[in-house]
C-alpha cells in the first residue's frame, strides 16, 4: 500500500490490453483504498475477446510479477 | 608372517570400507523472496529438489514450510557478517542426503506453489562434503524474484453483453 513497508507508490502497476490477440494499449492500475488492492478500467467498446495482463515493476531492483485475465464482449 | 599379512588385509578392508561408506549429511534450504521475506506455508511453499549436478540423480525433494520470518530483522535491521536472518520458525526444507564422496549438489526451488502465475524457478550449486552439514547460520538460502499479482475481477473468460467499461481488480502482494 502507499507509504507502507513496501511502498506501492514506487511500484509501476499497469494493465496491458489486447483485443482479439493484438495489443491495443495499457491502463493505469491505481490503489483502490484497501491494502494490496489495485483497480483500473478497460473501455471495451467492440465485440470480441479482450485480454488484460496486469503487471508490477519495481525500477529500484527490477522485481516483476503479473497475472492475466480474458473476457468477451458479445 | 601369516598373521601379519592377515592383519594388514583386515586393516585395509576396514579403511577401504570406511572410505566408501555413505555419510548422512544434513542440508537446510530456505527460499527468500526478492525484497521481502521467506517463502513458506502461507504461500504454499516452494518445491525444493536436490540433485547430483553431474549425474542429475535426485537426492531429495520436498516443500518449504514454516513462517515468513522475522519482519523487523529481515526488513529493518542493518546486517553484519555472520548475522542469521532465519530462526527456528522460519520456513525451510531440511533433509539428509547420503553421499560417499564430495558431491556437486544442485538445488532448485520453484514457487510459490499456491500462486502459480507468480512462481519462478531458481537454482544454485555447491560442493557438499560427506558428513559436513549445511545447517549452520542460515543454512543454504536461495533468492527467488517476483511479486504476486492476482486478478480478482472480472472472472476469467466471462461473457459480457454490449460495450461497457470493465473494471479490473487485482491483489498485489510480496511473496
Amino acid at each position: 500500500m502507499p507509504g507502507g513497508m513496501w511502498n506501492s507508490d514506487k511500484f509501476e502497476v499497469k494493465g496491458l490490453v489486447s483485443f482479439n490477440g493484438a495489443p491495443v494499449g495499457e491502463i493505469d492500475m491505481n490503489y483502490s483504498g484497501k491494502p494490496s488492492q489495485f483497480s483500473g478500467t478497460v473501455k471495451a467498446d467492440k465485440k470480441g475477446v479482450y485480454q488484460v495482463t496486469v503487471y508490477t515493476y519495481d525500477s529500484e531492483n527490477g522485481n516483476t510479477g503479473l497475472d492475466c485475465v480474458s473476457f468477451i464482449i458479445n | 608372517m601369516k598373521s601379519k599379512i592377515s592383519l594388514l588385509f583386515f586393516l585395509t578392508m576396514i579403511f577401504t570400507s570406511v572410505a566408501v561408506m555413505a555419510m548422512p549429511t544434513n542440508i537446510k534450504i530456505s527460499v527468500k523472496t526478492k525484497d521481502a521475506k521467506f517463502l513458506g506455508t502461507s504461500m504454499g511453499g516452494a518445491l525444493v529438489i536436490l540433485k547430483d549436478a553431474d549425474t542429475e540423480e535426485t537426492l531429495a525433494k520436498g516443500v518449504t514450510s514454516g513462517g515468513t520470518g522475522n519482519t523487523k530483522l529481515i526488513m529493518n535491521t542493518p546486517l553484519t557478517r555472520g548475522t542469521a536472518i532465519t530462526d527456528a520458525k522460519t520456513a525451510n526444507f531440511t533433509t539428509t542426503i547420503d553421499i560417499d564422496r564430495p558431491t556437486l549438489v544442485e538445488v532448485t526451488a520453484f514457487g510459490p506453489l499456491s500462486q502459480r502465475q507468480a512462481a519462478n524457478r531458481v537454482s544454485a550449486t555447491q560442493w557438499v562434503m560427506p558428513g559436513k552439514d549445511i545447517t549452520g547460520g542460515d543454512g543454504w538460502i536461495l533468492e527467488i524474484p517476483g511479486f504476486v499479482v492476482d486478478i480478482q475481477a472480472p472472472s476469467n473468460h466471462i461473457k459480457l453483453t454490449g460495450a461497457q467499461d470493465v473494471q479490473i481488480q487485482a491483489n498485489l502482494t510480496m511473496m
